[in-house]
């Protein structure tokens, strides 16, 4: 039993490992077939994207703790990058691993102070945090340093930071090629992503968060110290969601209170819903759709939020597994009625079992 | 001496505001389980049915609390058949509901901006002067929301203890298989609870929009309170979470007489945030034994 099952990991573990080949080398090809500028920095936001809801998934999904604050680490890395960028003067590459330790820190601190509650309760802290912080930073009107007669606050208040430098791709690219540094540097900034989460996820430790998520009592009974571990998963995924943050700061040269918007909580949020919280390659699969889709949307701005919110009412109705139990089930096709003897067989064995097993367990 | 009465008048009338908000809320959570993060739909619901009621329809102030809670009824009755009845079987559905209902919040809000545009309206439903203790001023809509809250707390922890519908609700929020069992109609019991959540947030959303301003998003920055308060009161318990609106009022007010007004906010979740861990079911909730 034990064999098959680890000959079963390692054909996922294959399989994962080509998806992601084929994957990588396609969106690297991409930008050399030659695509339009707008494509080019749609395609390097779906990359910062996805990195972030990998990284939300690992927290969300697989450990089952349900922040909602997640983009408030996204912030803390980000606005940490821009601060070193504007007030020490360090180059936004050295300052990248700073805002990423921040966001571990911010992280922590979150996980901390969530460490008591249960499901929703954790659900309403986290969202209430990030949005007093997101107030924190809206009304923040003191000046820190006076700039050409202009006052500039220390978050940026509601306007947000900028000319905190940039990663330099124009330098060493030149214009008409600095589009392809950031595309190359989301892409990087993905693949680490996924490959780190991918490895949480098939470590003792990514096993123990879904035992904890499946049966907390159960899992605790078996010695698992669940708030170690609680803690574990908001700093593993503080890592990568600190430095899109930063990569995002970097790329878009502006940073402000906007990414505490309900809108884009509501959008990264139907990524993970939309491809299959809790699934290793959901959170990409969910935020390649969501993106195809805004891009339409955008048509409509008035009605970008209702698109996105009716997306995720429907597919939480009608497609509870995601997109990936979709595709899943395309791959493993069969036969209606051998599905059903299935479980009637499925049924039969648990009765079975029932009847022998004399202790049971409520 | 005028400096506290103030405080303390200001501090009663956000708390009087936070309890009407946090009824509905409550309601759901205590009975059914189900955290609605549409809260905030519900309450620029019944304001913007308020408004409608007084200026487009030029009605008498008497309908608007009716019309309002009637209103809010419809939306409970739509959000059940719509969304929750597809939903409650499946296991997660306390999580679900979270996710969903952040998604029909964001609906509503935006259904509205594009019906009623983005500007900020007056609620006409509001009594406008008030009455003064040695130099204070008690404006009389803090009155009127403290006795609504206090109705309808009366009213609804009549609904739930006292009558059949209440007894039927709180069956199949203990063990919806036993209540199947002994011939109860679970759907219509969901049903009536969300009828009965919709039409409190929505006439609470007209006694909040008085005291506030009228705006798509108005729910939103009431909801995170309700739900705050209602962590730290404990979960589903009404009459905690009334008493807790108003300390938390008092306590924001004085921070931000003290420290300023932006440290508000924060201040009161870096309170509920030392009080969870002091005591992590809230100040008045039990804990409850989770049986494998």
């Amino acid at each position: 039993m034990n064999k098959q099952k680890n000959s079963t990991s390692s054909i996922n573990i294959r399989r994962d490992l080509w998806i992601g080949a084929v994957f990588l080398l396609v969106a690297a090809l991409l930008p050399i077939i030659g695509m339009s500028n707008y494509v080019l920095t749609q395609v390097t936001l779906f990359f910062i994207w996805a990195a972030v809801v990998t990284q939300w998934n690992l927290v969300f999904g697989v450990a089952g703790v349900f922040s909602l604050g997640h983009m408030a680490v996204f912030a803390a890395g980000g606005y940490v990058t821009a601060m070193m960028g504007l007030y020490l003067d360090i180059n936004l590459w050295l300052a990248l691993p700073i805002g990423a330790l921040a966001a571990v820190i911010f992280s922590l601190l979150m996980g901390a102070a969530t460490l008591r509650l249960r499901g929703p309760y954790i659900a309403v802290m986290t969202f209430a945090i990030a949005q007093g912080i997101y107030a924190l930073i809206i009304t923040d009107v003191d000046c820190f340093i006076m700039a050409d007669l202009l006052c500039l606050n220390f978050t940026g208040g509601a306007k947000g930071l900028i000319h905190y430098g940039n990663f330099g791709f124009r330098e060493w690219l030149g214009y008409s090629h600095r589009l392809w540094g950031n595309y190359y540097m989301g892409l990087a900034l993905l693949t680490l992503g996924l490959v780190f989460a991918l490895c949480v996820m098939y470590s003792p430790i990514g096993l123990t968060f879904g035992a904890l998520r499946d049966n907390q009592i159960c899992a605790e009974a078996r010695g698992i110290n669940r708030i170690r571990f609680q803690l574990l998963v908001f700093a593993v995924s503080g890592i990568f969601t600190g430095l899109a943050g930063g990569v995002y700061a970097g790329i878009l040269g502006t940073i402000g209170p906007d990414i505490f918007s309900l809108s884009l909580l509501l959008f990264l949020l139907s990524m993970m819903v939309v491809g299959g919280r809790g699934t290793r390659w959901g959170p990409v699969l969910g935020a390649a759709a969501l993106m195809v889709v805004d891009s339409g949307l955008r048509e409509i701005p008035e009605f970008r939020n209702f698109g996105l919110a009716l997306i995720i009412i429907l597919s939480m109705i009608f497609l509870p597994g995601g997109l990936v139990k979709l595709v899943h089930g395309i791959f493993h096709w069969q036969p209606r009625s051998l599905i059903k003897l299935e479980r009637t067989d499925q049924q039969l064995r648990q009765f079975q079992n029932q009847k022998t097993s004399k202790t049971k367990v409520y | 001496m005028d400096t506290f009465l103030q405080i303390t008048i200001s501090g009663l009338t956000v708390g009087a505001m936070y309890a009407v908000g946090t009824l509905a809320l409550s309601l759901l959570w205590g009975s059914m389980g189900m955290l609605n993060m549409a809260h905030g739909g519900f309450i620029a619901i019944g304001g913007y049915t308020g408004y409608w009621v007084m200026t487009v329809l030029g009605g008498h102030w008497l309908f608007v609390l009716p019309i309002a809670g009637l209103a809010g009824m419809l939306a409970g009755y739509a959000l059940y058949h719509l969304v929750v009845r597809w939903m409650y079987e499946r296991e997660d559905f306390s999580v679900n509901i979270i996710i969903v209902t952040v998604a029909i919040a964001s609906l509503v809000e935006n259904s509205l901006l594009n019906i009623a545009g983005p500007s900020a309206m007056r609620q006409p439903f509001k009594i406008p002067s008030g009455f003064k203790i040695s130099d204070v001023v008690v404006p009389y809509q803090t009155l009127l929301t403290l006795a609504v809250a206090l109705v309808m707390m009366v009213l609804v922890s009549w609904t739930v203890n006292r009558t059949k519908v209440g007894y039927v609700i709180r069956a199949v929020s203990q063990n919806k298989d036993a209540a199947l069992l002994m011939g109860i109609n679970v759907q219509l019991a969901f049903t009536q609870a969300l009828v009965l959540a919709g039409g409190i947030a929505a006439i609470s959303g007209v006694m909040v929009t008085s005291m506030t301003q009228l705006f798509p998003a108005v729910g939103y920055d009431t909801t995170i309170k309700s739900f705050i308060i209602c962590i730290i009161a404990g979960l589903g318990n009404i009459p905690g979470a009334l008493t807790m609106a108003f300390v938390l009022g008092m306590f924001e007010i004085t921070v931000q007489y003290v420290f300023g007004q932006r440290y508000g906010f924060p201040a009161m979740l870096g309170l509920v945030v030392l009080v969870l861990i002091w005591r992590p079911h809230g100040v008045f909730g039990k804990a409850t034994v989770n049986r494998v």
